[in-house]
């Protein structure tokens, strides 16, 4: 799906009567792809992700969307909106609203569950209350990817999730990603974003600051900083390594590169 | 201790632990390892149903003393925004004290102190709601030091914050320790964090895999794949560096340690 925001404004009252710019003039377009949306609390990207959505509607600007499969958002913390008895019911309720037939909805349900390394056999049955706060993120997100949109928003969707249902989320998003689908994820892991992000675009004050390839921007961890972003774990041992005096060569982003470009430096040494 | 939610399906499995005071002990673990279960037995907020629990010489299984428990146990959860008792800052900190039978004045006093402690001075007559994440947290934490607790239970308390919040509260919680000599059992997926413990214990399936300072623990992967979770950056730069025969020697588990490891 391509989307695309053209001079996007929204302010709300604050609590003391005030206006508070959530989004000012923003303009984006996406087509395809994973795209990282980074930006400190306060900054206008859980307000960007409801605006594409069409959950909130802007002061001007619009937004507009060419292509199938509609629009899924992942709201953050999202088994708190857990209402059905059982795992099963709960994925293929909005696929047995938009009209699927039970058959084919159960066996979606059963590929979206997989996809977050769990199976719809263990635990279709179960009440979705029952399960632990991980399994519960992976169900939770399942029940979105479920409805294979054409456009993916993801808000914090790693936040809190141990090591493997973290991996199993970040690999679904880059599923969803290569099954055609446009992706837009709202996090402060940069680690993640490094691992699954093509593009990045960084809010602040609700204006877009920075916007190009993910890569680039998440192995600068003066930049990011100078945003007052955390880098990538391993941009920031790699300034600590410079710092010292090591010759690390290039732009690591994971532990693999890092240890690349050290024994690289070392080699020529 | 073993504790079950269910008949059969227990989520503690003969946990034995020992937290020294002024102790930093990490709890790490996979979601559903028992983590948060252990930590809210350290509160008396399950009834203890097999096994012994004392935290500060006060035996969880006298019925009696579940009050004098929980004002030597403070505890600080995962979001903010679930823990609060009155929207002003001021009247929020001072509930635990007043709640445990200080005096007006005594209760307002401590309030002040703790404020001040997590770095959030004169925030007294600020609503809850308009702070950030990271402010919430320590407003959480303040509500917790103003009873002074011999011990600080923190689950999963930076895992809904940004990292500018993150790592006030862990600032905060790391000076109020020297301070008080307050131990702290700090649950956590953040192996970062974990590696600056005095001591890191491994939850799997319910029972304590493995319990032991960070270089140890932290570099084992075999051991820590076992229980879903893997190593702290600096080790997986060093088994790369090791493979590539940059490196050899014991990982380093923390950033400084790759750097005092590799320029020395």
């Amino acid at each position: 799906m391509r989307l695309t925001v053209e001079h996007m404004s929204l302010s709300y009252e604050g609590p003391a009567g005030e206006r508070v710019t959530a989004l000012a003039d923003v303009s984006l377009a996406l087509s395809g792809g994973v795209c990282g949306l980074m930006g400190r609390t306060g900054s206008g990207k859980t307000t960007l992700l409801e605006v594409m959505a069409g959950a909130t509607r802007p002061d001007s600007g619009r937004v507009r969307m060419e292509g199938a499969g509609g629009v899924g958002l992942v709201f953050q913390m999202p088994e708190r909106q857990f209402f059905e008895r059982t795992v099963e019911r709960e994925i293929t309720f909005g696929l047995l609203a938009r009209g699927v037939a039970a058959d084919e909805a159960h066996e979606r349900a059963a590929r979206a569950l997989a996809l977050m390394g769990l199976t719809l056999d263990e635990l279709g049955a179960r009440s979705p209350f029952s399960l632990s706060g991980g399994q519960q993120r992976r169900v939770a997100i399942a029940s979105v990817l479920a409805l294979r949109p054409g456009l993916l928003l993801l808000d914090e969707p790693t936040a809190g999730l141990d090591p493997r249902a973290r991996r199993a989320c970040l690999d679904a998003v880059r599923a969803a990603a290569e099954d055609g689908a446009t992706v837009v994820v709202a996090s402060h892991d940069a680690n993640a974003l490094a691992e699954v992000a093509d593009r990045l675009v960084v809010l602040e004050d609700g204006g877009v600051t920075l916007d190009g390839p993910a890569r680039d921007l998440l192995a600068d961890a003066p930049l990011m900083r100078d945003h007052g972003l955390e880098p990538a774990c391993a941009a920031r041992a790699a300034l600590a390594l410079r710092r010292a005096g090591l010759a690390v060569a290039g732009a690591p982003l994971t532990a693999e590169e890092l240890a690349d470009a050290i024994a690289r430096g070392r080699g020529s040494a | 201790m073993t504790h079950a939610y269910a008949p059969g399906r227990p989520t503690l499995r003969g946990v034995s632990l020992d937290v020294a005071p002024g102790e930093f002990v990490a709890v790490v673990g996979e979601n559903g390892s028992g983590k948060t279960t252990l930590a809210r037995h350290l509160n008396a907020l399950l009834p203890l149903q097999s096994g012994e629990l004392a935290v500060a010489g006060i035996d969880a299984g006298d019925p009696t003393r579940v009050w004098e428990l929980r004002r030597a146990c403070g505890m600080v959860f995962q979001t903010p925004e679930n823990q609060f008792v009155s929207t002003l800052v001021g009247e929020d900190v001072a509930f635990g004290p007043r709640n445990f039978g200080a005096g007006e004045k005594d209760a307002r006093l401590a309030a002040v102190r703790a404020l001040a402690d997590v770095g959030l001075a004169g925030f007294e007559r600020r609503d809850v709601h308009t702070l950030s994440g990271g402010q919430q947290q320590r407003v959480a934490l303040a509500g917790v030091l103003a009873s002074d607790p011999d011990v600080l239970v923190l689950d999963e308390a930076t895992s809904m914050i940004d990292p500018q919040g993150r790592d006030e509260l862990v600032r905060a919680v790391l000076r109020a320790r020297s301070e008080r000599s307050t131990a702290l059992v700090w649950v956590t997926h953040d192996m970062e964090l974990a590696a600056r413990a005095d001591r890191v214990v491994v939850m799997r399936a319910g029972a304590v895999a493995a319990a032991g300072v960070p270089a140890e623990v932290l570099s084992d992967r075999a051991l820590l794949e076992s229980a879903g979770l893997e190593p702290p950056l600096a080790t997986r730069v060093w088994e790369g560096l090791v493979r590539r025969g940059a490196a050899c020697g014991p990982a380093p588990v923390t950033v400084e340690g790759l750097v005092s490891a590799l320029c020395d």
